[in-house]
């Protein structure tokens, strides 16, 4: 799992409430119980992790945390080193 | 007095820019620094008033404007330009995905809407030639301001508000300038807003709430009016207790989704000197108040001068423009309990306001105290709905069985009177029925929810479909989160729901679906949409959790 996956499954854990090993990186947002409201709450948290603004509408065409991390890599380059959680 | 006798909108504006032209009307928020843009009452007279005239000028008088907004600012002062100018506004929510496209079609064919005033990309192709298409964006050609008439006809529309309703099938509530300044006299009054209030909201500008209860009741009022997207609200919940304290907001609410999600998620840390003490009114409206809710509220924020006596429960629908009853200001919440569960009271009418308790079927009044559907009447209910004569006089032109008198609105809410005060209960026609016996759809989910952990609280609908002749019980539940993947102890919560609705109303469903968190039909406001959730289940279009044994790499 990438850097930037670890992440965003530690971001998405957070926001619906679940332990980070609950939440599949493969399964559809909508799946996972992410509705409006919390796909706002998610985009929150990765903004406050990421420092970089994201749009709620990435949601939606990369509906699951395999492939919005492939696109937030190709937007804002690979996450490096980092540790996964930033918690 | 907030009016004068014969006043409208556009003339409390008028008057209002000529009185205090440099006081603040609008502060709009938005990003964290909570400093606003801010709107004086002159300068949105002004461009309210240049906007009108381009509207007059497009020939869009008398007609329809779909009023599309992607930020606050530009929704007040067009709203404004319309009621102006005699364009009978249609509210509605800019447009970001197909689906929403389709359902804005769909009112504006209802609308017959013959201009469209928006301020976003994807709207340039919308409609035919027919629409007269004004980008907010793009500086027109200088023209005059639109000199705002002394009178304006009371019973003319002044815009259409398009209710939830169904997908399919929208319905435009035509709220006319009478009702408007009615329905805001009633708020100014039952709330106490007056010259020296300050409001805010970050409820949507294109619905009721927000709009009679912000963008308008602010000019009644002569107040100013805080403004913040409702997405950022979900995002930042803490910058509208940090906005009240810094701006001293006396008024502020909405549904009880806000109160939660504040109670919820919001640090510590994010509310260090923030003082809620200035917060003389915090109503709450338009979904089922939940008693829990309110009292983990009160308590989070105690500490930070929050007072219990503040919460302000109140009910009311876009039929009646908004307002319908209201608790009393400065009186802590009545809280009783009931067969459905701990409710909260919405207060007592007020002015010339009436409701009815009424068996919906017979059309007479219950006894006193006894359930049954709440019907309304008084100046502030709406003219009907837009086009539609017969859906109109279902839903406007109730009478009481054997008495003569003016029309009820039935509103298919269930409720009750108890010393006076106003209590909902539900809705009339969510009603299951089986065997010819009554059930209230919320009792059975109470009990659902209730007999096993699994299900989320306040997340089921229980409803009938036809069966052989008859109807058999349906009941439909979102689990908790941590449910989704635990597929084998599944059948445990089936077996615990069965048993529980067994034993409390000897029936059993004929089929429990399991939903995936957040899939459950209901309104934008948030109420559960029982009726859709049946079409949902017989279409097959239910979200039915699937047992999942994969976990995350």
């Amino acid at each position: 799992m990438s850097s930037r996956e670890q992440l965003l499954r530690c971001a998405l854990a957070e926001v619906i409430e679940v332990e980070a090993h609950d939440v599949c990186v493969r399964t559809p947002f909508a799946e996972q119980g992410v509705d409006s409201l919390l796909g706002l709450r998610f985009v929150r948290r990765m903004q406050d992790l990421l420092g970089a603004e994201i749009e709620l509408e990435w949601l939606f065409d990369h509906p699951s945390i395999e492939e919005l991390s492939v696109f937030l890599d190709q937007r804002f380059g690979a996450i490096g080193a980092r540790p996964g959680s930033a918690e | 007095m907030n009016t004068r006798r014969g006043e409208h909108f556009p003339q409390i504006l008028a008057r209002r820019a000529s009185e205090t032209p440099d006081a603040i009307a609008c502060r709009f928020f938005k990003g964290p620094s909570l400093v606003p843009e801010t709107l004086t009452f002159g300068a949105l007279h002004d461009a309210a008033a240049t906007l009108a005239a381009r509207l007059v000028a497009h020939g869009l008088r008398n007609e329809r404007v779909l009023l599309l907004c992607t930020t606050q600012q530009r929704f007040v002062v067009a709203f404004y330009a319309c009621l102006i100018a005699g364009a009978i506004a249609v509210p509605s929510a800019p447009p970001r995905r197909a689906v929403l496209h389709e359902r804005l079609q769909l009112i504006a064919s209802d609308a017959r809407a013959r201009g469209i005033l928006f301020d976003a990309d994807g709207l340039d192709g919308f409609g035919d030639d027919a629409l007269a298409r004004l980008d907010l964006r793009e500086s027109a050609a200088p023209i005059d301001p639109l000199e705002i008439p002394l009178r304006c006809d009371g019973a003319a529309p002044a815009f259409l508000q398009y209710t939830s309703g169904s997908t399919g099938d929208p319905k435009g509530v035509v709220v006319t300038h009478d009702n408007l300044v009615h329905n805001s006299t009633l708020i100014a009054e039952s709330m106490d807003v007056t010259a020296a209030s300050t409001i805010f909201t970050a409820l949507p500008l294109f619905h009721d709430m927000g709009l009679v209860g912000g963008v308008l009741q602010m000019m009644y009022a002569g107040c100013s009016a805080g403004f913040m997207a409702p997405a950022e609200f979900v995002q930042y919940p803490e910058r509208w207790l940090q906005i009240i304290s810094r701006y001293r907001v006396t008024t502020s609410g909405g549904p009880n989704f806000m109160y939660d999600l504040a109670a919820r998620s919001i640090r510590p840390e994010q509310l260090e000197g923030v003082d809620l003490a200035s917060w003389r009114v915090a109503f709450c409206g338009a979904e089922p108040i939940r008693a829990a809710t309110i009292a983990r509220f009160a308590e989070r924020y105690a500490a930070h001068g929050y007072r219990p006596e503040a919460f302000y429960a109140c009910y009311g629908m876009a039929e009646a423009t908004l307002f319908v009853a209201g608790a009393s200001v400065d009186a802590a919440p009545t809280v009783i309990e009931h067969e459905h569960g701990a409710l909260v009271g919405c207060g007592t009418t007020s002015g010339d306001t009436e409701i009815a308790i009424v068996d919906p079927d017979t059309h007479r009044c219950v006894r006193d105290g006894a359930s049954g559907e709440i019907w309304v009447r008084g100046a502030s209910v709406a003219a009907g709905y837009w086009m539609r004569p017969e859906l109109t006089a279902r839903t406007f032109g109730a009478m009481l069985d054997g008495v003569d008198g003016d029309p009820w609105l039935r509103t298919g809410d269930v409720g009750f009177v108890r010393d006076g005060e106003l209590f909902v209960a539900g809705r009339v026609k969510d009603l299951v029925i089986l065997h010819g016996k009554k059930y209230a759809p919320q009792d059975l989910e109470e009990a659902c929810e209730r007999a096993h952990a699994a299900l989320r609280p306040a997340c089921g609908a229980a409803f009938d479909v036809p069966h052989d002749g008859g109807a058999k019980l349906v009941i439909a539940f979102e689990l908790q989160r941590d449910w989704l993947r635990r597929g084998s102890d599944w059948p445990e919560v089936r077996s615990a729901v069965q048993s529980a609705i067994s034993a409390q109303f000897g029936v059993s469903a004929s089929d429990l679906v399991l939903l995936v968190p957040g899939t459950l039909p209901r309104t934008s406001s948030g109420k559960v949409r029982r009726s859709q959730c049946r079409a949902d289940y017989l279409a097959n279009r239910l979200e039915r959790a699937t047992p999942r044994a994969e976990r995350a790499a």
